[in-house]
């Protein structure tokens, strides 16, 4: 086991910050930490990185206990925090050599993981900038290569990716799963959900302190009913050929609202099929239609009642 | 190891504000006290000071005192610059248009408007010509030489010569506090390194904490650049002050050196202990330490004498325990007294201030975990 993490409880005077929280992350896996602002996603990475004080709990990394003065531990992580963690004075070169060197002493083999991790986030041309003039994006790369250059067996990701324009997220994303595929076990927390799908192997959906649910994402979207969701835009219906939608098998909720229909179904074949041929039969004009899988908005939506934008 | 220290000192060294605020503004001041103080203290002695004798029977009767009157005001080495007035009324009008510094209306009257050099001057030299009078009249009697006369008033003249010396060294003590300051301004370069030290106060205090390195360790490095950086920084505004604005330390520079490196010591600690114990934003540990040094330096008398005086006779613990004051106290006595006891009491007194400071911080530092981020 990479990270245990047993019965995490924090607290902020009156605030429940983490409420009796477990974890485990296997070796290889990608663990994604899912949920709003003020989940607890930062407070328990914290907590496992031993920077935070805890209220009652258990945590172990590599099966040993984590703890302040663990150095042989803090030795196997890497850490790319929320906030772009770089020194202004230093180029992007000696800032990633500098971190490196309070993991790495020998300067030869540390040149030489430098220089791995300015090809990993292609800053190679960006070296003797400084980090004043990168954009957002080279940025939060330059932040990464300061977390992973020590070549850590997990790395713990804290929202990597926020303020991030689409173009340097993809090259971020794509760049964690290529760390995972050279065998770093990865934290991942974000409250992008797209993000979490696209990468992560497991997901822990957290809300308020609290772990709601957790598995992979089919696991995740099987714990709900929606399975699939109609959408059907530009069309005028009234409330009798709204009841006769009502009678398809499987359906289980139609909202009407501004020109849209939405149609909830638990399961089932054919669902799209059946319900144009309802709309035929009833002469109802309409336009666009698409099917959607669930998400794990929907995931997060049907669990705790709101979105998981909020 | 050495990657460390090289990027510590860039780090810091390339810091702007720290730089401008240790470095420049204090040049900067220094020159500004330089182009004030320099004139105010040392012009007046060079120039000869314009003087009304009025022409009376008094003045018609006694040629020792035109003889003595003629000497100082000849030649390229002139006291004087001498107006002679029909009326003491015409004298007056002179000096109410500030045409003279003051009017001779005999021997014993010398009037004056103003209580400034010049005017002081004046008055010495009546004093010492009424005192000196019997000898300077046996001189001029006896036929003395010119050479012999000119001895007798340059004993005159020598409160004038005084004076200088006295304008120097007032000028180099203005300077004191100017090192004293920016020897506590070494509390920002210490409020710096614990800004990159501690998780709670920067990203990049968090990186350093997560890695695997010990803090006392970490602490030292910084505290050792810290002191390099900053207390080069005292010695080029000293070479500055020294060889561009011709202060004089006198043979006692080792001294001001030694207690500035000891004052930029409680500096930085100083600055590390704040930034420990005050609050999590750097700004605002800024501004505390700032409003700290200001109120230490109004306690040892940088704004006004009085306070110190009142500080030391009605609460002294205060004064033995505020770093300012042990700066500028000692820097004093290196004037006053060129050292001695009370500046190895002053410099002893720091090191513990400095030792007390650093170790406060870091037993802070130290701590396992912080209760929130």
């Amino acid at each position: 086991m990479i990270v245990h993490v047993d019965n995490l409880v924090k607290r902020y005077g009156d605030l429940l910050a983490l409420d009796h929280l477990n974890m485990d992350v296997e070796k290889g896996e990608i663990l994604g930490l899912l949920g709003p602002n003020g989940s607890g996603k930062t407070t328990a990475i914290n907590c496992i990185l031993a920077l935070l004080q805890y209220d009652k709990g258990n945590i172990s990394l590599f099966d040993q206990p984590m703890a302040p003065d663990a150095y042989d531990l803090k030795r196997r992580i890497g850490v790319v925090l929320q906030n772009v963690a770089v020194f202004e004075e230093l180029t992007v070169y000696e800032n990633i050599d500098y971190f490196c060197s309070l993991y790495v002493k020998e300067s030869a083999k540390r040149k030489q993981l430098v220089e791995e991790a300015l090809r990993f986030v292609e800053l190679q041309e960006f070296s003797k900038y400084r980090p004043s003039k990168l954009s957002g994006g080279l940025l939060r790369r330059l932040n990464i290569a300061c977390g992973i250059a020590h070549k850590p067996d997990l790395l713990i990701m804290d929202e990597p990716t926020v303020a991030v324009d689409p173009q340097s997220r993809n090259a971020i994303l794509e760049g964690i799963k290529k760390l995972n595929a050279l065998g770093t076990t990865i934290i991942y927390t974000s409250h992008y959900m797209e993000e979490v799908e696209q990468i992560c192997t497991r997901i822990i959906v957290l809300d308020k302190g609290k772990q709601i649910a957790k598995g992979t994402k089919e696991q995740l979207k099987n714990m709900i009913a929606l399975k699939e969701k109609i959408t059907v835009e530009q069309i005028h219906i009234t409330a009798p050929q709204i009841a006769q939608l009502k009678q398809l098998e499987n359906l289980y909720e139609c909202n009407y609202q501004g020109e849209t229909l939405e149609a909830k179904f638990t399961g089932g074949n054919h669902n799209l099929l059946h319900l144009m041929e309802t709309l035929q039969r009833e002469a109802v004009a309409f336009g666009k239609v698409y099917s959607e899988k669930p998400t794990l908005n929907d995931v997060f939506l049907e669990i705790t009642g709101k979105e998981l934008r909020d | 190891m050495r990657y460390s220290w090289m990027y510590r000192f860039k780090c810091l060294l390339l810091d702007k504000t720290l730089i401008f605020w240790s470095l420049c503004f204090p040049l900067m001041l220094a020159t500004f006290f330089s182009l004030a103080l320099k004139p105010a203290l040392t012009d007046h002695t060079f120039k000869a000071i314009h003087v009304a004798v009025v022409n009376n029977t008094d003045y018609q009767n006694d040629t020792a005192f035109q003889a003595v009157l003629k000497q100082v005001s000849t030649g390229e080495d002139a006291i004087l610059n001498i107006t002679l007035t029909g009326s003491k009324s015409e004298a007056e009008k002179l000096l109410k248009d500030d045409k003279v510094d003051g009017v001779i209306v005999n021997k014993k009257k010398l009037l004056v408007e103003g209580s400034g050099m010049n005017e002081s001057v004046l008055k010495t030299f009546m004093d010492s010509y009424i005192q000196k009078e019997a000898m300077i009249m046996d001189l001029i009697k006896q036929g003395a030489s010119q050479e012999a006369i000119e001895k007798a008033l340059m004993q005159d003249t020598s409160f004038i010569q005084k004076s200088e010396e006295e304008s120097a060294q007032l000028f180099a003590v203005s300077f004191y506090t100017i090192i004293g300051m920016v020897s506590l301004m070494g509390g920002y370069w210490g409020q710096r390194s614990i800004y990159d030290l501690r998780a709670d106060q920067s990203p990049q205090g968090t990186r350093v904490s997560v890695a695997p390195t010990h803090h006392l360790r970490s602490m030292m490095v910084d505290i050792l650049i810290d002191i390099i950086i900053h207390f080069t920084i005292i010695m080029i505004l000293i070479a500055y002050t020294s060889f561009v604005l011709g202060v004089s330390y006198g043979d006692k520079l080792w001294m001001i050196l030694l207690i500035s490196f000891a004052g930029s010591g409680a500096g930085i600690s100083l600055g590390m202990f704040t930034s420990c114990y005050a609050t999590k934003n750097y700004g605002v540990n800024n501004m505390i330490l700032t409003a700290f040094t200001l109120l230490c330096s109004f306690l040892s008398g940088m704004m006004s004498v009085n306070v110190k005086y009142f500080v030391e006779t009605t609460i002294p613990w205060l004064a033995k325990i505020n770093p300012v004051n042990m700066i500028t106290d000692a820097l004093y006595s290196v004037y006053y007294y060129g050292g001695g006891p009370r500046f190895w009491n002053d410099f002893i007194s720091l090191l513990i201030f400095t030792a007390i400071c650093f170790l406060c911080a870091y037993f802070r530092l130290r701590r396992k975990k912080y209760a929130s981020l």
